[in-house]
């Protein structure tokens, strides 16, 4: 009401001063667009005027524009000069035309430190103000100025607003904390950790949110302090924010890796064989298995779990890492994390979104593929997807590809081969393809025989290297039985008018390796080509050069190893040898002074009887190229292989191994009791769960048997905890008596827990009792 | 931490543009760094990542209509074992693009967002991202909250517009007695206690409604096989994306109970909005149990698996066929008397509650033809044909609604070139079909109640309205 009058004064004020301008500004309250006409219309020069104005409705277009002007990157505008003009106007009394002080200073308040520090008084003022939403956006306001003077000041500000009562401005103040920590760093770190410890201990989820965010960034290794919240933040993360949830769950990881046992394997056939869980993923011995873990991580993956419905794929990825790094293969698939990984990917979106995921997945894929298996399709490639898209699903199925799935997985793959416009996507293909001829021998060779047929088609030409890597990689695993793979090969490279240079130098290669295995077909290969030497690209001719000394070395070789007696190889006589001049010859008056250099190199090696070299040179067994999957798994073969996925840096970084932590000889696990609470909002009114869902909320279920106990004890609790609602701090602790045993203290903790399950997140006053309840005791304990 | 938030349109020039710091790259130089370092990324509508000098990543997100979001981080401090300096979870600046995304469409009540949007509200716009953004970090998303911090302008159009439709719903209802009363579309929020974070507290309004947009998108492949005389299709893999939306205006602080009539599919772990409980013993995907945060959400989204990877080809082809929905299409080829003609039909199936379906068009793309050669239609029941440049693409588009029971048959051939009338035997490699329609579900779930368990004054009766809608995604024969 009394908004509304002062808005009607306001009015009648601006109607005196009635101008034409004025006329034109009651028209552009009609519409937004018309408003936005009468907005551009404010000339550089009256932009001071407006702001400078009495009148709040003035100063709010001024600052419209001023922010329009910002925002639409109209690098033109100085809007530097308004400095002094618009920062006066933080003393509005208006929330509005404050925020919009507050972008601005935001961004240039660096721009000019001297007079940014006049309006340090009035934000400060403003720290205090009766409104939480003042206080919270000076306090944002305030340390958003990152002008070094004045980080003692904000500092004292924050220290101050630590315990007030409102819980928006006390997660500011945690995050005006990470500011100053960014700027400062470890100058301040002394400062801000006792600052953290108490925001990481305050009641509301709200400002443990935050808290998170700044712990996580601030004090990423001192992860000895969440020991006491460590079954609290298991109980509250339903609570928190969707972006905190993440980072709660990124930062547990950690904390269980580094404070918590492994988890234990228990063979179900024989109960007496248990092993700790290896640190390679997919390396558990047993055929079925049952896993023990501690209390704790279980708490802690319980907790992950029930967020797996949520729509955030962040988190649904920091879930399936918390699974991943944390437990069994087993645990995994129970999670049914897999189902909703497999859900994100589906949309047909264009987002950057699905290949983060997809990598995510072929993470996992690698360490195992059973995981995954169930959802085959969803990685077939579709139209919808992008290259990069589509080239991690084809690395998925080749993981996922087994002999009862591998039909469909190659029909698939063949169609992509052919019909993709896509390179990348047509090499990652091929290589899938080899992957599916190591399934068996007679998918081998039925793969060799369809890269054969399809050698010409039109897109295979396009990736003619890899489609000739892939046959070599085939052939080079089991040279014996590629005879006629061989024949097919020589077929195409003499009947192929557009075969490219590197397609053909890579078969031309594959025949110099090939003549270990069958001499008699490689002459004549060389023999042709000889013919047509000068015609053919550089690469080509590199390696007819090359062909050529192999076979002259081959040739003598096997001359030697017939002849018993030590009869001298007879190259004037030799074919191969005169081929070999020949080839030399020609290479002589080559255009590429490497091909010449490399001839004459060759030619050396076989003069003075250095064939010995030249046989140690060139008939040197090659390695067959490196797949993506090897069947044996030590440790170093683990990174090789991760580094063998191709993922982009940060997934890398993302998926760093951590390491159990070796030296838990002193573990206890009542480290893990719960610290006491800072609650600040007792001033505020209570409300009931019933709120929530109503009358009809479900019973609520108890875990085990040992939980029935103390149920009652916990509705007790709950209410003497609402009755004092009203008390202050201290008259809440001294009152309670605190002789129950530390035990059942901790199973009310987890009953709690089932509360907060039951009732989500709207129960955080139900549950700050419980939580007073707790700090009280444990304090009295330590009286 | 993210320092800057660009939004561009789809001609790549700068709609709307937040830099936390006067010394950060605007948009045009950091488009021209995109532009030398990840080309790929600056060019089509393709979105991603890419690294852009040492300290800085940049991110980037397509609407549906074009509109690029961008955002650019600079790492934070190393995680530990990590070999590069820490830029946080690979996935949450994409995350965040698409929730400023969403959160921008619920803000301004809009299914698709505008340029001049965006232009109009630079001021909103720039609030609503320092609103969001605090420290760097996505530190409050919650769109009560932010529309509490940032109120929505409600100018006179508005509310003329609002007068004008209530009067002309109250005319029709026949209610003259209410002809007069206030159209008050939003109350005065009391300060009161929230009683869940993401509800605005104390809201009443004059007018209760709630609206359930049930959506699913059919994604399927089809193979063809040549086998003898008779081409067979099979089904390839084929799923369904549904969406469920509420949007409600509701007193106080109302407990919604929704349930679904699933069709004995398992959804299996399906995305809810935070505000649905999921831990209590009773929940299951077809009882959701919520107090709805005022105005629009996404209730739901689910996947339904038409074709598991672990039953039966046979069994998964009838079990796809029976939830695709009511468009199936076929290609016939080697018909006529020289075998040259091929056939695209479109079945699309009678419903006693879909009339029409709206928008068909089958995309067809063929192999590279030689040179001079066109496709030919033949004969098309309905609709036209049209033949694209670089002649492998062609489209057959139908009217702008097709009744359903109907067959539409395309028969064309192609045609080696213009004086030469000699014909190819090759036919489309690819169809890709597209169409919408409402009312049905192809997977045949349906909402079966949307009640007001709790919290809503009984003598408050809303107004509650369901829809169905269907589209395509991914929906190819090959």
């Amino acid at each position: 009401m009394v908004d509304s009058i002062s808005r009607i004064t306001s009015a009648l004020e601006s109607a005196k001063e009635m101008t034409l301008e004025a006329a034109a500004i009651a028209q552009s309250k009609l519409g937004e667009s018309s408003y936005q006409r009468y907005s551009q219309r404010i000339s550089p020069q009256s932009l001071p005027n407006l702001l400078n104005s009495r009148n709040p409705r003035e100063v709010k277009d001024g600052m419209k524009r001023v922010v329009s002007v910002m925002a639409s990157g109209d690098e033109g505008a100085a809007l530097e000069g308004y400095f002094a003009d618009v920062v006066k106007n933080i003393t509005s009394n208006d929330v509005k035309i404050k925020r919009l002080v507050a972008v601005y200073l935001q961004r240039f308040a660096e721009r000019d430190p001297n007079l940014a520090l006049l309006s340090i008084n009035s934000i400060q003022k403003s720290i205090s103000d009766s409104n939480p939403e003042v206080r919270s956006l000076s306090l944002k306001a305030l340390s958003d100025i990152r002008v070094p003077a004045l980080y003692p000041i904000i500092l004292h500000s924050i220290k101050k607003s630590m315990t007030d009562a409102c819980a928006d401005v006390r997660s500011t103040v945690a995050l005006a904390l990470l500011k100053i920590y960014r700027e400062q760093g470890d100058e301040v770190a002394d400062d801000v950790l006792p600052l953290t410890q108490d925001l990481l201990s305050d009641a509301d989820p709200q400002v443990v949110s935050a808290a998170i965010l700044l712990f996580k960034e601030a004090f990423p290794k001192k992860l000895e302090l969440l020991h006491g919240h460590f079954r609290r933040f298991c109980e509250i993360l339903p609570q928190l924010s969707e972006w905190a949830q993440v980072s709660m769950i990124e930062l547990l990881i950690r904390y269980c890796k580094e404070f918590l046992p492994r988890p234990q394997i228990i063979d179900s056939s024989n109960p007496s064989s248990v092993i700790l869980l290896p640190s390679l993923y997919n390396t558990i011995p047993f055929a079925i298995y049952d896993v023990s873990l501690d209390p704790d991580l279980e708490l802690f993956l319980d907790a992950a779990r029930n967020l797996r419905h949520s729509a955030n794929a962040a988190l649904i990825v920091s879930i399936g890492k918390a699974f991943f790094y944390l437990s069994p293969p087993l645990s995994f698939k129970n999670s049914k994390i897999s189902t909703a990984l497999a859900n994100l990917i589906t949309t047909s979106e264009q987002t950057g979104l699905k290949v983060v995921i997809l990598q995510c997945i072929l993470v996992f894929c690698s360490r195992d593929p059973t995981l995954f298996q169930a959802y085959i399709k969803r990685f077939f490639v579709f139209p919808s997807d992008d290259a990069m898209a589509a080239v991690t699903k084809i690395k998925i199925l080749s993981f996922l590809l087994t002999l009862q799935n591998a039909k469909e997985v190659a029909s698939e793959i063949k169609f992509i081969i052919l019909n993709d416009s896509r390179d990348t996507v047509i090499q990652e293909a091929l290589n899938a393809l080899a992957m599916c001829s190591r399934l068996s021998q007679s998918w081998s060779n039925h793969i060799t025989r369809w890269l054969l047929k399809y050698m010409g088609n039109e897109n295979t030409m396009r990736a003619m290297d890899a489609y000739v890597n892939v046959i070599r990689s085939l052939i080079q695993t089991d040279p014996k039985s590629h005879l006629n793979t061989m024949m097919g090969l020589s077929e195409i490279l003499f009947n192929h008018e557009n075969l490219s240079a590197t397609a053909k130098a890579g078969i031309i290669w594959l025949f110099g390796e090939f003549s270990e295995i069958e001499f008699s077909i490689c002459p004549d290969v060389l023999r042709r080509f000889i013919q047509t030497f000068s015609s053919e690209g550089r690469e080509a001719r590199m390696q007819i050069v090359l062909l050529a000394a192999k076979l002259l070395s081959r040739d003598i070789d096997n001359f030697k190893n017939s002849e018993e007696d030590d009869k001298e190889y007879d190259f004037g006589a030799s074919r191969l040898s005169q081929m070999f001049n020949a080839v030399l010859y020609l290479a002589k008056f080559d255009d590429d002074f490497d091909i010449r250099d490399r001839a004459r190199l060759l030619s050396s090696l076989f003069e003075n009887n250095r064939q010995v070299i030249a046989s140690l040179l060139l008939q040197v067994p090659k390695v067959a190229p490196v797949g993506m999957k090897t069947t044996e798994s030590s440790e170093m073969d683990d990174i090789m292989q991760f580094s063998a996925l191709g993922l982009d840096s940060d997934i890398e970084d993302y998926f760093t191994r951590i390491e159990w932590s070796v030296n838990l000889g002193e573990y206890d696990s009542s480290v893990r009791e719960p610290v006491p609470l800072k609650d600040y909002s007792r001033l505020k009114t209570s409300f009931s769960s019933k709120t929530y869902f109503g009358s009809s909320t479900p019973e609520r279920t108890t875990k085990g048997v040992s939980h029935e106990s103390s149920f009652s004890q916990n509705t007790l609790t709950t209410t003497t905890g609402r009755k004092y609602k009203l008390q202050s701090l201290d008259e809440f602790f001294s009152d309670v008596p605190a002789e129950k045993p530390k035990v059942k203290r901790i199973v009310v903790e987890e009953e709690s827990s089932n509360e907060d399950d039951d009732t989500e997140t709207s129960d955080d006053e139900d549950d700050e009792d419980d939580d007073d309840d707790v700090s009280e005791d444990a304090e009295s304990e330590n009286d | 931490m993210i320092v800057a938030v660009f939004i561009a349109d789809s001609r790549q020039e700068l709609v709307f543009q937040y830099l936390v710091s006067s010394d950060l790259p605007g948009y045009k130089s950091l488009r021209n760094r995109i532009q030398t370092m990840a080309p790929t990324l600056a060019a089509e509508p393709q979105a991603g990542k890419a690294s852009v000098g040492r300290s800085m990543e940049v991110y980037k997100h397509v609407s549906p209509n074009g509109l690029a979001f961008w955002c650019a981080t600079k790492p934070g401090p190393t995680t530990p074992g990590a070999k590069h300096p820490g830029v946080g979870h690979p996935a949450e600046p994409l995350v965040f693009l698409q929730t400023l995304e969403t959160l921008l469409l619920h803000y301004f009540d809009k299914d698709q967002l505008s340029v001049a949007k965006i232009r109009n509200n630079y001021d909103r716009v720039t609030m609503l991202v320092y609103s969001m953004l605090d420290a760097g970090e996505p530190a409050n998303v919650d769109l009560g909250r932010l529309q509490e911090m940032v109120p929505l302008r409600r100018d006179l159009a508005k509310v003329v517009n609002a007068t004008a439709s209530s009067l002309g719903k109250r005319l029709t209802q026949g209610d003259s007695h209410a002809l007069f009363a206030l159209p008050n579309v939003q109350g005065v929020s009391l300060p009161t206690e929230k009683s869940v974070p993401w509800r605005t507290a104390g809201l009443v309004f004059a007018d209760n409604e709630l609206y359930v947009d049930a959506t699913e998108t059919v994604n399927a492949v089809f193979r063809r096989s040549t086998h003898g005389a008779r081409d067979r299709t099979r089904c390839v893999s084929a799923f369904l994306e549904g969406t469920i939306d509420f949007n409600s205006h509701l007193t106080g602080d109302p407990t919604v109970l929704v349930r679904l009539d699933l069709s004995g599919h398992k959804l299996a772990v399906p995305a809810l909005h935070r505000c649905v409980d999921t831990q209590g013993t009773d929940f299951h995907a077809s009882r959701l149990r919520f107090v709805p945060p005022d105005g629009k959400f996404r209730l739901m989204r689910y996947v339904v698996d038409l074709t598991p990877g672990t039953a039966p080809a046979s069994h998964q082809h009838s079990r796809a066929l029976a939830n695709l929905g009511l468009v199936v299409p076929e290609l016939q080829s080697a018909l006529g008397a020289n075998r040259d003609e091929f056939e695209v039909t479109l079945d699309i199936a009678p419903s006693t509650t879909v009339s029409a379906v709206d928008n068909v068009q089958v995309a067809l793309h063929f192999p590279q033809l030689p040179s001079g050669a066109r496709v030919k239609a033949l004969r098309t029941t309905h609709g036209r044909f049209e033949n694209s440049v670089d002649n492998r693409d062609a489209l057959w588009l139908l009217d702008k609604t097709t009744s359903t029971g109907t067959r539409p048959v395309l028969r064309a051939c192609i045609e080696n070139s213009a004086d030469d009338t000699t014909t190819t035997t090759t036919t489309a490699t690819t169809l890709r079909v597209s169409y919408a329609h409402k009312g049905l579900l192809p997977s045949g779930i349906k909402v079966d109640a949307v009640d007001i368990v709790a919290g809503l004054p009984s003598t408050i009766k809303p107004f509650k309205g369901v829809k169905y809608l269907v589209k395509t995604g991914d929906f190819v024969l090959r």
